[in-house]
């Protein structure tokens, strides 16, 4: 792969190992939340890049932390990406404004990007980090969407 | 972004806070643990947003608070209701980090979309800067227990050579010299 490939190439240089030589491309269907306006600009937009930011402070302490934040945050199963959004609904109610509150499914194929190794984390099961190649686009490659009940 | 019953400020108020670290983080801070240089501690809780601002609750907690919430002894929700000041600010943080739609809150003031689950713990696999927080803590415990024997020091007249010899714990005082009471 080539690093100017990324979609996001201009953000990603910046920081030292993004992404990460431990990501790898990957077949699988993956499953992330997006608003029930299937056309929605932010369902498929990396969270650095969604205005305004939710951030507290100035100060990011991780490179690798903002690294990830040019890649696009999905989970492996649509049970994970469920149990996650129920998990933090619970603690923030009005989270759906920020990410929507239905949980899309797509089909990601080789030549598409690069990912993390889906977390074992009991708190965040399932959940990887994409890095988009220049020519991908999940719009177009939906093939289930439903409302995440609570 | 629902609004808001309480009064609205015009100034920002809780200036000189610092961030120590999140206590829940899922691609950016959700939950996050401020101080000042008077060792005040206060939490930036996330609550909504729209397309232009973040909304967050802002409120102190005690040292005490924050240790039982660390071990799953008080929960998310106890932190809000059961709170250490009579004000609640809300504030709307723009792009920028500025403030916007400043707000004093009473905590019966509070909408029920910004509240927890009652049942809401403190996980540690959530909280990226679980170190951090709790070298904050041992800081301020051991800056607490320094003004306590100050303070004995100066009550019972003790040489600061022979504080350290009195044992301080559960209320009690256990001393190994002579006290001598104003």
């Amino acid at each position: 792969m080539m690093e100017n490939e990324f979609k996001y190439w201009h953000y990603l240089k910046e920081f030292d190992n993004c992404p990460s030589t431990e990501c790898k491309t990957i077949e699988i269907q993956a499953f992330r939340w997006i608003f029930d306006d299937i056309n929605n600009p932010d369902n498929f937009k990396p969270v650095l890049l969604i205005t305004p930011a939710r951030i507290n402070d100035q100060k990011f302490d991780k490179n690798e932390q903002k690294c990830c934040g040019y890649a696009l945050s999905l989970f492996n199963t649509l049970e994970n990406a469920r149990n996650k959004f129920i998990n933090i609904s619970n603690r923030n109610k009005c989270f759906e404004t920020q990410v929507g509150d239905n949980v899309a499914e797509i089909t990601i194929e080789e030549h598409e990007g690069v990912a993390t190794e889906p977390s074992t984390n009991k708190s965040n099961l399932g959940h990887f980090e994409f890095f988009e190649f220049i020519e991908t686009n999940f719009f177009d490659k939906i093939t289930h969407k439903e409302k995440i009940i609570i | 972004m629902i609004e808001l019953k309480g009064t609205k400020l015009d100034y920002k108020p809780l200036q000189n806070l610092y961030k120590v670290g999140d206590l829940v983080n899922f691609q950016g801070p959700l939950l996050s643990l401020f101080s000042n240089d008077k060792d005040e501690l206060y939490l930036y809780d996330w609550v909504e947003s729209d397309t232009k601002y973040n909304r967050w609750l802002i409120f102190r907690i005690t040292l005490d608070q924050l240790n039982q919430y660390l071990k799953k002894q008080l929960s998310h929700y106890c932190l809000i209701k059961t709170y250490f000041c009579e004000v609640i600010f809300s504030v709307d943080l723009d792009e920028n980090m500025n403030y916007h739609n400043i707000m004093r809150l009473n905590v019966d003031e509070i909408p029920e979309e910004y509240l927890p689950n009652k049942d809401v713990l403190h996980d540690d696999e959530e909280c990226p800067h679980l170190d951090k927080i709790k070298s904050h803590i041992i800081n301020l415990e051991s800056k607490l227990n320094n003004l306590h024997k100050k303070d004995w020091s100066v009550k019972f007249k003790i040489p600061d050579n022979m504080i350290d010899s009195i044992i301080i714990g559960q209320n009690k005082i256990v001393k190994q010299g002579q006290l001598m009471p104003i």
